[in-house]
């Protein structure tokens, strides 16, 4: 089993596509580092005076309860993350729009290259089984001593390993681009935020990132799981990446566009962002974090079970 | 001497829909023989050899390796075959050296040193490092075969084996394959829809026509009548005449093709017989050629073959 892995991961890494794709995400990362660095606002200096004079404003809304405030239930916690936010910010003499290497990491995942990740991610997944197809190479697997599940089985880890080290590599490159560009203090510094239950929480800059990331790999494991089984049951890496990329950008348009439905919940894509449990509370209220773990365990057995059903059964290229 | 044999095929089939591709073949495949499967293209062989090495579902019927079933234990019978199906399949973007080690790795217990056993048989020691798709044909060929022959199979597979290849390469092949079913014993089966190679390659060959077995046959019995016998074809006025008049001669096949050729296996020493009884009835001769060279052989000796520097 560790050879049959050893030979994925050597197929792997000595095509070029591979580090395209790594040495890509690293210079998005950079490029993104660098562009912010030059759009930079000079901190004006009278900042501190205009958070002040924000925070009364807000905390006389909040008291006051304006009507805009009365149309959302959270709202007077928006306000209060807000006005938290200015104050540390206040207190600790840091301009707030100032970017630290880790609110910049934050950033650059959640705006940049967190969608990019699975994409790349999804790319290797969806020609991992189908790239044998289509190169005829799978009869070389398939003709020797191996069962099929272990073939399948050493391919499913090698994509998930080269998840790992595209993540290892973006978070590692984002820090130090970011550290390098707008330094390394402000790893304890408050994230100030809102949490499901409607009340005002905090975690440290460094805590929030990683638990980002977490969530992110969640998602990332499902479009994974997706494209390999496209790519096992089409045998068509193009397919496999199309659809798995697809399904990521239109996966939260649908579960919007059927949210009349009582069985919206049960889409995938309304499970994948585990982060809607502890911040902001969920899209669809009635969803607890035990109901979307559930469901997800639940289309990961299906759909790697499907994966590993077709692939056993297969014919191989029947003419 | 009850050996068991290589291989085994008991009633082996193939359906798809309403089709049967494979039609109960029975044969068996011994040891230390090159066995050739022969029919037209579109007769099963493909299919019967993607059974036998487990890339498509067996319908019924079994295929054994060394008495171990196939579609049962499909490792274990593995061990024992190495194949090449259609064409070498390689990673192009690997090297030679790459490629075998992939194919090593998925061997169980492989001693890493036979890799380059293997490249120096088939011939590879100067470019085995060099990416596959800097390879010619022929190399790919080479290569390919070196990976059928990794981990030491007592049985090798080749569905269409000289596919592509120039006749110095096919040649070689042959060469080649003889030699590991003389001296390793090994049970080499090859599968062509080409007479005229089959007869050069194959001790035994299966005759397959739409699914069926037609027949099994020693190469040298194979539509010739007895040891020595040549094709002789004699170009005459009237074939009708002439076959009637061979047919009353000899018990063999004679085949008319033409209005002016007969074409019948004679030995040597029944040529000026053929000819005196054609001549006794009247028949005009203008030709008698006996065929004991093949197109390619002469073509080899043009070309020679060499190795891959």
């Amino acid at each position: 089993m560790l050879s049959l892995f050893a030979n994925e991961n050597m197929k792997l890494y000595r095509r070029p596509r591979t580090w395209i794709l790594i040495v890509l995400m690293a210079a998005i990362v950079l490029l993104t580092g660098v562009l912010m660095k030059g759009h930079e606002q000079p901190t004006p200096a009278n900042w501190k005076q205009a958070l002040i004079s924000q925070n009364q404003q807000l905390t006389q809304e909040a008291a006051g309860g304006g009507r805009h405030l009365a149309l959302f239930g959270h709202g007077k916690a928006q306000l209060q993350v807000q006005i938290q936010t200015n104050d540390y910010a206040i207190s600790h003499n840091v301009p707030p729009q100032q970017p630290t290497g880790w609110s910049f990491s934050n950033q650059v995942e959640q705006e940049a290259v967190g969608v990019l990740l699975t994409v790349f991610v999804a790319i290797i997944a969806g020609d991992i089984v189908a790239g044998e197809f289509t190169g005829g190479t799978i009869k070389l697997l398939l003709t020797r001593a191996q069962t099929r599940s272990r073939i399948l089985l050493s391919k499913y880890l090698a994509v998930l390993l080269f998840s790992v080290v595209l993540m290892a590599v973006t978070l590692g490159v984002s820090l130090l681009v970011g550290g390098g560009l707008f330094g390394f203090a402000g790893a304890s510094a408050p994230y100030i935020y809102m949490s499901a239950t409607g009340h005002v929480a905090q975690m440290d800059m460094i805590a929030y990132l990683f638990a980002n990331y977490g969530f992110n790999s969640i998602s990332l494991l499902m479009t994974v799981t997706i494209a390999f089984m496209i790519s096992t049951i089409f045998r068509s890496s193009s397919i496999a990446i199309a659809l798995s990329i697809v399904s990521l950008f239109i996966g939260n348009t649908i579960v919007r566009v059927l949210s009349t439905y009582t069985w919206d919940k049960y889409i995938l894509f309304a499970n994948t962002n585990l982060a809607q449990y502890f911040f902001n509370g969920p899209a669809i209220s009635g969803m607890t974090l035990t109901f979307s773990v559930v469901v997800l365990a639940l289309y990961f057995i299906v759909m790697n079970g499907l994966s590993w059903y077709i692939f056993r059964k297969r014919d191989v290229a029947l003419t | 001497m009850q050996e068991q044999p290589a291989m085994q095929l008991r009633g082996l089939t193939k359906r798809v829909g309403n089709k049967t591709l494979v039609d109960h073949l029975t044969f068996d495949i011994p040891k230390g023989e090159v066995f050739g499967f022969l029919g037209p293209n579109g007769a099963g062989k493909t299919t019967s050899i993607r059974m036998m090495v487990g890339l498509i579902s067996i319908s019924e019927g079994q295929v054994l390796v060394h008495g171990v079933d196939v579609a049962k234990d499909f490792s274990k019978a593995m061990q024992h075959v190495g194949c090449i199906v259609e064409n070498p399949e390689l990673y192009k973007y690997l090297t030679g050296y790459q490629n075998l080690r992939h194919m090593a790795r998925m061997t169980p217990g492989l001693d890493p040193r036979r890799i380059d056993e293997v490249v120096a048989l088939v011939g590879l020691q100067n470019r085995i490092h060099d990416k596959v798709k800097t390879y010619s044909l022929g190399m790919r060929q080479r290569l390919g075969l070196a990976q059928a022959l990794l981990h030491e199979p007592s049985i090798l597979i080749l569905d269409e084996p000289t596919n592509g290849l120039d006749p110095a390469g096919i040649r070689e092949l042959r060469d080649h394959l003889r030699k590991l079913a003389r001296e390793q014993g090994m049970a080499v089966i090859v599968s062509s829809h080409l007479l005229s190679e089959m007869e050069l390659m194959c001790d035994r060959v299966a005759v397959i026509q739409q699914g069926k077995l037609i027949q099994v046959e020693r190469m040298g019995d194979m539509g010739l009548s007895g040891d020595g016998a040549l094709s002789t074809s004699f170009e005459v006025d009237d074939a009708a005449v002439a076959e009637r008049v061979l047919r009353q001669h000899f018990a063999a096949q004679v085949v008319t093709s033409g209005d002016h050729r007969v074409t019948l296996p004679l030995l040597r020493e029944q040529v000026p017989e053929a000819v005196a009884a054609l001549t006794g009835e009247g028949v005009r001769l203008f030709e008698v050629k006996s065929q004991r060279k093949t197109l390619e052989e002469s073509f080899l000796e043009m070309t020679g073959d060499e190795t891959i520097a």
